[in-house]
């Protein structure tokens, strides 16, 4: 049996890739619904009061599914590639996966290419879900950006899955593993506040499907922020590799 | 306290030895305030069951760990004569991933071993750091056959889980087996690898006494293949199965040699003798004679008779017991156990340590 099928089989039977796709594709339908019915529902509850609201546009639709499937989602999904990296989480079950590997990468690399995989397609199927509800509530969000939004944004899930995967060589359990990791993103996202920094860092990449669907911003903007996440990933994955083969099994 | 027939063997052999499978020199893992390795030299023969055997923290389990390449050494050198690929390791409390099934977890080890190219740390010779040298001779051929080391067309998961009475649990998961259960499936897993080195810690501990009996069995089995290495507590279980033992006490290698002459050498010289007949006129008798050190009439009438030495004893009792005229039932040395020699042997070293300070 091979590694690959080992992850597929981690994700379907332990109920995580249903975790993970119920988060954003709950996301995907509630957040163009709420939006489309969220100043109904605050004249609603305002009482006497009159409030104003611009009609929402599909920007905003997507806009809110992106802000919270990257917040919420990203958490779920941090924990489900904490869970999978995790090697060492049991000293017995690293020895049964030690002795029978040369090298470590060849234990997280599967881990992690499937933690990923599955975090981006989760993503994308809410995504997909936002677009559609989206297009028959509010109006339908342009196509190029929805595509250049979508592969910015899964660029910045893989980049936080390489960061899981390096964590999980630092950490000694699972909940260490993902708070260490949101504990990173959390900062970098603090970080991309900075004016002069903000284009440059990973972070930059979740504000992607807000700016390029409105057309505030285009996709050349994110450059930079998508080479240091490159960059990143192939350091992150060169210290879990070398962290993570120098480890003992205590 | 040492043995005094051939028992010692710390200064091990040449490394190039092909008939060793393992050796170590000067194996050191300190982690402070006593415990760890101190200064190990092992010498395991090709295809022979070893038995590793200490008290609780003497570090057979980091012994058995550095063998395995899970853990380093902070100096000296191991080398292991075996193909990479062809080393296994049984933890004492195995754990699979429990949303797998038995038999997708000897699969899952199959893939692994095929995916990884085999043990990382096996083969050739390791310095502390794990570093491999070139030094170290290769078994030719290393191929890897299918489960228990068979290839005759039937399937090999199903054959090798059959091998370790898993057959029935096949298709089950394992997050709900027994650690018995457990430690059966992690020799499935190992054997499925056809290993030249088998490196099993604790391989019985949680077996009932017939799960036992078949592991020793298949342990015997498998040293007409393959080196052996284990740990137990379990000494009735080493002395049935291993052929050479190691004593490992605070870190230390007492001793390393065949198990007969760890049980000879310190056998107490004393005998358990069932006469057919007056037990009490063969205790009057034998009071009087020399060399005799102690004689006492047991609760069942057999009679205990201990000599000034074990060599005189041998010589003396039948004599003794044929000029006394009675019929000889049997005559059993007393405490001619593996676990006896062990208690003397760390009870030796116990009041070294103590007296050394």
């Amino acid at each position: 049996m091979s590694p690959w099928r080992v992850e597929w089989l981690r994700l379907v039977r332990t109920r995580r890739l249903i975790a993970l796709g119920g988060v954003f594709v709950f996301f995907g339908f509630i957040e163009p619904l709420g939006t489309y019915y969220l100043p109904d529902l605050l004249r609603h509850s305002a009482g006497g009061l009159k409030i104003v609201i611009p009609r929402p546009v599909p920007a905003d639709g997507i806009s809110s599914y992106a802000s919270n499937a990257l917040l919420i989602g990203l958490i779920v999904m941090v924990f489900v590639a904490a869970s999978a990296c995790m090697v060492d989480a049991r000293p017995a079950l690293s020895a049964f996966y030690r002795t029978r590997t040369r090298d470590f990468w060849q234990l997280l690399y599967p881990r992690a290419a499937v933690a990923a995989c599955a975090g981006v397609g989760a993503y994308l199927l809410g995504l997909l879900c936002a677009w559609y509800e989206t297009g028959v509530l509010i109006g339908a969000p342009g196509a190029a950006a929805m595509a250049e939004s979508a592969v910015l944004v899964s660029v910045y899930l893989v980049f936080a899955v390489a960061v899981t995967a390096a964590a999980s060589t630092l950490a000694r359990s699972t909940l260490a593993t993902a708070i260490w990791s949101i504990a990173f993103l959390l900062v970098i996202s603090v970080a991309a506040a900075v004016p002069q920094l903000k284009q440059w860092l990973p972070a930059a990449l979740t504000d992607a499907p807000d700016a390029l669907v409105r057309h505030t911003a285009a996709l050349h903007y994110y450059l930079p922020a998508v080479a240091v996440c490159a960059v990143g990933m192939i350091g992150l994955v060169l210290a879990a590799r070398w962290r993570g083969s120098s480890r003992e099994v205590s | 306290m040492e043995p005094s027939d051939g028992g010692t063997a710390l200064q091990s052999e040449a490394s190039d030895t092909p008939d060793l499978a393992v050796t170590t020199h000067g194996l050191i893992r300190d982690y402070g305030h006593g415990a760890g390795l101190h200064g190990i030299d092992l010498v395991v023969k090709r295809n022979e069951v070893y038995g590793l055997i200490g008290p609780n923290g003497a570090g057979k389990t980091t012994l058995l760990s550095i063998l395995a390449g899970l853990r380093r050494a902070d100096a000296g050198r191991i080398e292991l004569n075996v193909p990479a690929r062809r080393v296994a390791m049984c933890p004492d409390t195995p754990e699979f991933e429990p949303w797998l099934t038995a038999a997708e977890v000897v699969r899952q080890s199959r893939g692994l071993a095929a995916a990884g190219g085999g043990n990382r740390s096996s083969g050739g010779s390791r310095t502390p750091r794990g570093d491999r040298s070139s030094g170290g001779s290769r078994t030719p051929g290393g191929d890897r056959s299918s489960g228990g080391g068979r290839s005759d067309g039937a399937d090999p998961v199903g054959q090798v889980l059959a091998h370790v009475g898993l057959a029935d649990a096949a298709d089950r998961r394992t997050g709900g087996f027994s650690r018995g259960m457990k430690q059966r499936l992690s020799l499935a897993a190992a054997l499925t690898l056809n290993p030249e080195l088998l490196i099993l810690d604790e391989p019985s501990g949680a077996l009932d006494p017939a799960g036992r009996a078949e592991l020793f069995q298949l342990i015997a089995q498998l040293s007409d293949t393959r080196t052996v290495i284990f740990s137990s507590h379990i000494l009735a279980d080493v002395q049935r199965v291993a052929s050479s033992v190691g004593v490992l006490d605070r870190g230390q290698l007492l001793f390393q040699g065949p198990t007969q002459t760890l049980i000879d050498s310190y056998l107490r010289p004393a005998w358990n003798v069932r006469v057919r007949g007056c037990a009490d006129a063969l205790v009057r008798q034998l009071r009087d004679l020399a060399w005799v050190s102690g004689v006492k009439l047991l609760a069942d009438q057999s009679v205990e008779v201990e000599a000034v030495s074990a060599d005189i004893g041998e010589h003396e009792l039948p004599r003794a017991l044929v000029a006394a005229g009675v019929g000889l039932v049997s005559m059993n040395p007393v405490d001619a156990s593996l676990e006896a020699a062990f208690l003397a042997l760390t009870a030796g070293n116990a009041g070294n340590g103590e007296s050394g300070g």
